[in-house]
C-alpha cells in the first residue's frame, strides 16, 4: 500500500478543485430544499389550479417531505452520484495519468483504495449535509410535527450510495474506456430492479435500502426486515473492492 | 576498471497478440553512460522501456537494474528508475510544485529533501517561473520539462527517457542534451530518439533496434572504428589541381581507387592508419595547396542507414 496517503490528498484535492464534491453537494442539497416544499404546497398548487375536486387529497404530513426527499435522491441523486463518481478510475486509466505515480512506486491498490475511500465521502458529506436541510426545512414547515429524524434509514439509505459505488472500481478494470466505471453499476442497477419483481429475492436486494427506509420511518415495519439487504450490500462491497485490486494490480493500464 | 552493468536486459520477447515487437531481445548498459536507443517508428522502444519500468509485461526474458529483476506490477526497483515517458500525463488541477510533491511524497523523500530537490530542478527544467501555474495550461515542451524535473526529483540511478526532445523548442533540445550530460556523473541514461545528431552529441553506446533485435550494438566509437572504410578525403583548392593529382596518387603502392568530383579526390587506401601519413608526405611533395584533409568517418547516420536497410 505504499502511497497511500499522499494520493489520498490527491484525490480529496481533485474532488475538490475540479468541484465534483461541489456539484454533488448542490445536487442533493437542492433536492433537500425541493423535497419539504413539494410536501407542503402541493395540495395548494393542486387547490389553485381548480383540479381539488377531482381529489380528495389528505392533509401533509412531515413524513410526506421525507418521501418526496427519498424517491426524488434515489432516482436524480444517485444517478448525479455515479456520473460524478463513475470516472473516478477510467479516467486516469484512459488519460494515462498513473503512469507517472506508478513508476515512483504508488501502489495500484493504494490508489483503488483511494478513489473508493473518496467517492464514498462525497457521498457521505452530500447525503448528510442534503438530509440536515431537509430535516431543518421540514421542523420549519411543519411546525410542532413529530418525526423522527430516523438515522437508521438515513443510514441504509446511505449504505446503497455505497454499495454501488464498490462497483465503480471493479468496472473500471474490466471494461476498458472513459465510461468503463459505469458499465458494471449500471448493469447491476438495471438487474436489481427487474429483480425488485420477484418477492423471493426481494429481501436480499440492495435497492430496497433506497426504498423502504420510508416504510421504517412510518411504523409500518421493523427495520430488521432490511437486514438481509444490509448484510448484502456490505458483503458485495467488500467483496467488489478487493476484487477490483487484485485484478488491477495484473490488468494493464 | 570494469564498468558493471547497471541494466541487462536478456532475451526478452513481446507480443501484442499476433504482431511480435520484440524478440530474444538482449543488451546491457553500463553504469555511467549515456545509452542511444534508436530505431524505426514502431520498432519497439516505447515497449522496451515500459517493460524496463515494470509497466508492461513481457512473456519471456528478464530485465535486472543493479542486479535487482524488474517485475511486472512490483515497485521493487522504482526508486532506481526516472521515467520520461514520450507523452507525460499530469493531473492538471495541481501546478508543478504541488505534482513534484505529490510524486515525492509517493517516493518516500523527507519533505525538506523534496523541497530542495524542486526548487533545484525547477530551476535546471527552466520551469521556475511557470511552478505556481496550472499544469492544464502548460504547453507541451513545459510539460517535458515537468517531465525531465519529476524523473530525476528522487536521483536515481538509472534515467529512462522516450523521445525528450520531441517536443522542445530549439533552446530547450540544447539545454536538455546539456542536463543529460550533466547528470551522467550520478546516473545513467537510457535515451530513445530519432534524432541522430542529439545521439552523437550525447550518447557513448547504441542500440538500433530492428525486427525485435538490436541490429547495431555498441560503444559509438568503437562502432565507428569498427565501420570506417580506409577512405581519405582530400579537397584542393581547384578542380584542375586536383585533376592533377588523380594519376600520381594511384601509382602509390597503397592506394587502390582514386574518385571524386570537382575540387575534392577520395582515396580509398589499403590501410588508413599505416599508410595515411605517406599520402600526407606525397602531397606536401606537390606544388599546389592542400585546403583539407581528412579520414572519412561513417556517420552515425550512416551505420543506422546500412543496417536498417
Ligand atoms: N498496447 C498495445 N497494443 C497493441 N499493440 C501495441 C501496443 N503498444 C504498442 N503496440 C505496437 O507495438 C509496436 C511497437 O510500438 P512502440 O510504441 O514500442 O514503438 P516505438 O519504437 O516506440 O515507436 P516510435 O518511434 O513511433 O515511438 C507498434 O507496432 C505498436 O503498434
Ligand atoms: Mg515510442
Amino acid at each position: 500500500m505504499n502511497g497511500f496517503l499522499p494520493f489520498l490528498k490527491k484525490e480529496i484535492t481533485q474532488t475538490l478543485r475540479t468541484y465534483k464534491l461541489l456539484i454533488l453537494v448542490l445536487v442533493l442539497v437542492s433536492f433537500a430544499v425541493m423535497s419539504p416544499a413539494l410536501a407542503r404546497f402541493t395540495p395548494e398548487i393542486l387547490q389553485l389550479s381548480g383540479i381539488e375536486g377531482m381529489i380528495a387529497l389528505p392533509a401533509p404530513v412531515a413524513l410526506d417531505s421525507w418521501i418526496q426527499f427519498y424517491s426524488t435522491t434515489s432516482q436524480m441523486g444517485i444517478l448525479a452520484l455515479m456520473l460524478i463518481y463513475g470516472g473516478i478510475l477510467s479516467g486516469e486509466k484512459s488519460k494515462g495519468t498513473l503512469v507517472l505515480p506508478l513508476t515512483h512506486g504508488l501502489s495500484r491498490s493504494a490508489a483503488l483504495l483511494a478513489k473508493y475511500l473518496v467517492s464514498v465521502g462525497g457521498w457521505t458529506v452530500s447525503l448528510a449535509l442534503a438530509a440536515l436541510v431537509n430535516h431543518l426545512y421540514t421542523l420549519y414547515l411543519f411546525p410542532g410535527e413529530e418525526v423522527a429524524f430516523v438515522l437508521g434509514g438515513l443510514a441504509s439509505f446511505w449504505l446503497c450510495g455505497v454499495f454501488l459505488l464498490s462497483l465503480v472500481p471493479l468496472s473500471s478494470v474490466l471494461v476498458k474506456g472513459s465510461f468503463g466505471g459505469l458499465a458494471l453499476p449500471g448493469g447491476v442497477l438495471f438487474t436489481l430492479l427487474v429483480l425488485m419483481i420477484f418477492p423471493d429475492l426481494f429481501s436480499f436486494n440492495p435497492l430496497l435500502l433506497a426504498s423502504s427506509p420510508l416504510q421504517v420511518m412510518a411504523g409500518v415495519d421493523e427495520w430488521t426486515i432490511l437486514l438481509p439487504a444490509l448484510i448484502t450490500s456490505a458483503v458485495t462491497s467488500a467483496v467488489a473492492v478487493a476484487a477490483a485490486m487484485v485484478l488491477f494490480r495484473r490488468s494493464s493500464l | 576498471m570494469i564498468k558493471m552493468a547497471l541494466l541487462s536486459i536478456e532475451g526478452l520477447s513481446k507480443s501484442f497478440g499476433a504482431l511480435q515487437v520484440l524478440n530474444n531481445l538482449s543488451f546491457e548498459v553500463e553504469q555511467g553512460s549515456v545509452f542511444g536507443f534508436i530505431g524505426k517508428n514502431g520498432s519497439g522502444k516505447t515497449t522496451t522501456m515500459k517493460i524496463i519500468v515494470g509497466l508492461l509485461k513481457a512473456q519471456s526474458g528478464s530485465v535486472h537494474i543493479s542486479g535487482v529483476p524488474v517485475k511486472y506490477g512490483e515497485t521493487k526497483t522504482n526508486h532506481m528508475i526516472g521515467y520520461l515517458p514520450d507523452v507525460p500525463e499530469y493531473y492538471g488541477f495541481f501546478n508543478a510544485i504541488e505534482y513534484l510533491r505529490l510524486v515525492g511524497q509517493i517516493a518516500n523523500m523527507s519533505p525538506a529533501k523534496i523541497k530542495s530537490q524542486t526548487s533545484e530542478l525547477l530551476e535546471l527544467v527552466g520551469l521556475q517561473d511557470s511552478a505556481k501555474r496550472k499544469i492544464r495550461g502548460y504547453s507541451r515542451g513545459m510539460k517535458q520539462r515537468l517531465g525531465i524535473a519529476q524523473a530525476l526529483i528522487h536521483e536515481p540511478t538509472l534515467l529512462i527517457c522516450d523521445e525528450p526532445t520531441s517536443a522542445l523548442d530549439p533552446q530547450g533540445r540544447s539545454d536538455l542534451l546539456g542536463l543529460l550530460e550533466l547528470v551522467r556523473q550520478r546516473t545513467t541514461v537510457l535515451l530513445s530518439t530519432h534524432i541522430l545528431t542529439d545521439v552523437e552529441r550525447v550518447c557513448d553506446a547504441v542500440g538500433v533496434l530492428d525486427g525485435g533485435k538490436l541490429a547495431l550494438y555498441g560503444k559509438l566509437d568503437e562502432l565507428k572504428a569498427a565501420h570506417r572504410r580506409d577512405t581519405i578525403v582530400i579537397e584542393m583548392e581547384s578542380a584542375a589541381a586536383a585533376q592533377r593529382l588523380a594519376q600520381p596518387l594511384l601509382g602509390l603502392p597503397f592506394v587502390q581507387q582514386v574518385g571524386g568530383g570537382g575540387n575534392t579526390l577520395t582515396i580509398d587506401v589499403h590501410n588508413v592508419t599505416a599508410n595515411g601519413r605517406d599520402v600526407l608526405a606525397f602531397l606536401s611533395e606537390q606544388d599546389s595547396t592542400v585546403r583539407a584533409y581528412h579520414v572519412l568517418e561513417p556517420s552515425l547516420e550512416s551505420l543506422y542507414l546500412d543496417v536498417i536497410a
